[in-house]
């Protein structure tokens, strides 16, 4: 009899869905490199745009630039953090690992993409306001939910039982997401430093020129296609984590 | 007022970061195929039996 552990290209645990587990590398290699490519191509797509098309901001000037990947980096933060949110719900609903791997996936993502959307406004802020920090109302909700993924990370790094892990960040990943919205009317509930959205707002249209709206949505759509393409191959990276647990797991149970 | 070392900081802390991170998620995934490979080479025929017999987790339909 031959194991079903030897199939390709990742094998699913005796009893399972094989779905489960053939998020393998190996497979659907033609798409990640066309988005590879996608990425690339949008990235200097949007370095273009940033400094060659749009134009310099009459009084911050060239310093302005910061702008567009400060706010596609918190733009795409967000998006990381509902889908870490999204994917909570459903792994608490119906405790498939799939879900859960996309919330780890998307939660670390998210987190590097806060970290530098903290430092650029951070270095935006130095020339502009006279300071690195201050502790607005904007700048804190911001830190504070760069903790809680934080924390959420270290939840999944510590807690050695995996389901119990997976549970108690799922909780964690649902409640942290409502800093989010927090965020963003922030600066309309608080007298702050950081300037009301100049795009995303609710009672009128986007009060950016139209060179720089359209800069602004291209750096977007490239930071936006390299979160897609980092979020399939860690996604895969968790379940192929998944099946070495679960390998490792039938090795000792045959005693070696 | 261009302050440009404070953009050229910001885009090249970015793109390290970046790229850091896509080799660290590279590594990674090198590391997780070798475990699986040599997991794999190890793992015997009787495997499902030896699941089911013991009731693991693995073993279960979810």
């Amino acid at each position: 009899m031959s194991s079903i552990l030897t199939r390709e290209p990742i094998a699913a645990p005796a009893g399972r869905d094989a779905r489960r587990f053939s998020a393998g590398f190996g497979k659907q290699d033609r798409v990640l490199n066309v988005l590879f490519v996608l990425t690339v191509v949008a990235m200097l797509a949007a370095l273009y745009a940033i400094f060659v098309y749009a134009p310099t901001e009459r009084v911050m000037g060239h310093v302005q630039r910061i702008f567009y990947v400060h706010v596609s980096l918190a733009w795409l933060s967000y998006l990381a953090f509902l889908v870490v949110f999204v994917a909570s719900i459903v792994y608490l609903w119906r405790r498939d690992e799939r879900w859960d791997a996309a919330a780890r996936a998307s939660a670390e993502i998210g987190v590097v993409f806060t970290t530098l959307f903290i430092i650029s406004g951070s270095l935006w802020g130095r020339p502009v306001w006279g300071t690195w920090w201050t502790w607005d109302a904007r700048l804190t909700t911001t830190a504070i939910l760069w903790f809680i993924y934080v924390a959420y990370l270290m939840l999944r790094a510590y807690v050695p039982d995996m389901p119990r892990a997976a549970r108690y960040a799922a909780v964690l990943g649902i409640v942290g997401f409502v800093d989010v919205p927090i965020i963003h009317m922030s600066v309309v509930w608080w007298r702050t430093l950081h300037p009301e959205p100049t795009v995303a707002r609710l009672d009128s249209s986007p009060l950016l020129p139209p060179e720089m709206l359209a800069t602004l949505v291209v750096a977007s759509v490239a930071f936006g296609l390299l979160y897609v393409t980092l979020m399939i191959v860690r996604v895969r990276l968790e379940r192929a984590r998944d099946e070495v647990r679960y390998l490792q797991q039938a090795l000792s149970l045959r005693g070696e | 007022m261009q302050n440009l070392p404070y953009l050229f900081a910001t885009y090249a802390i970015v793109w390290l970061v970046l790229f850091g991170y896509l080799f660290v998620v590279a590594a990674q995934v090198r590391g997780v195929r070798r475990d699986l490979d040599l997991l794999r080479e190890r793992l015997g025929d009787d495997d499902r039996r030896v699941l089911e017999a013991a009731g693991s987790p693995g073993a279960e339909g979810g």
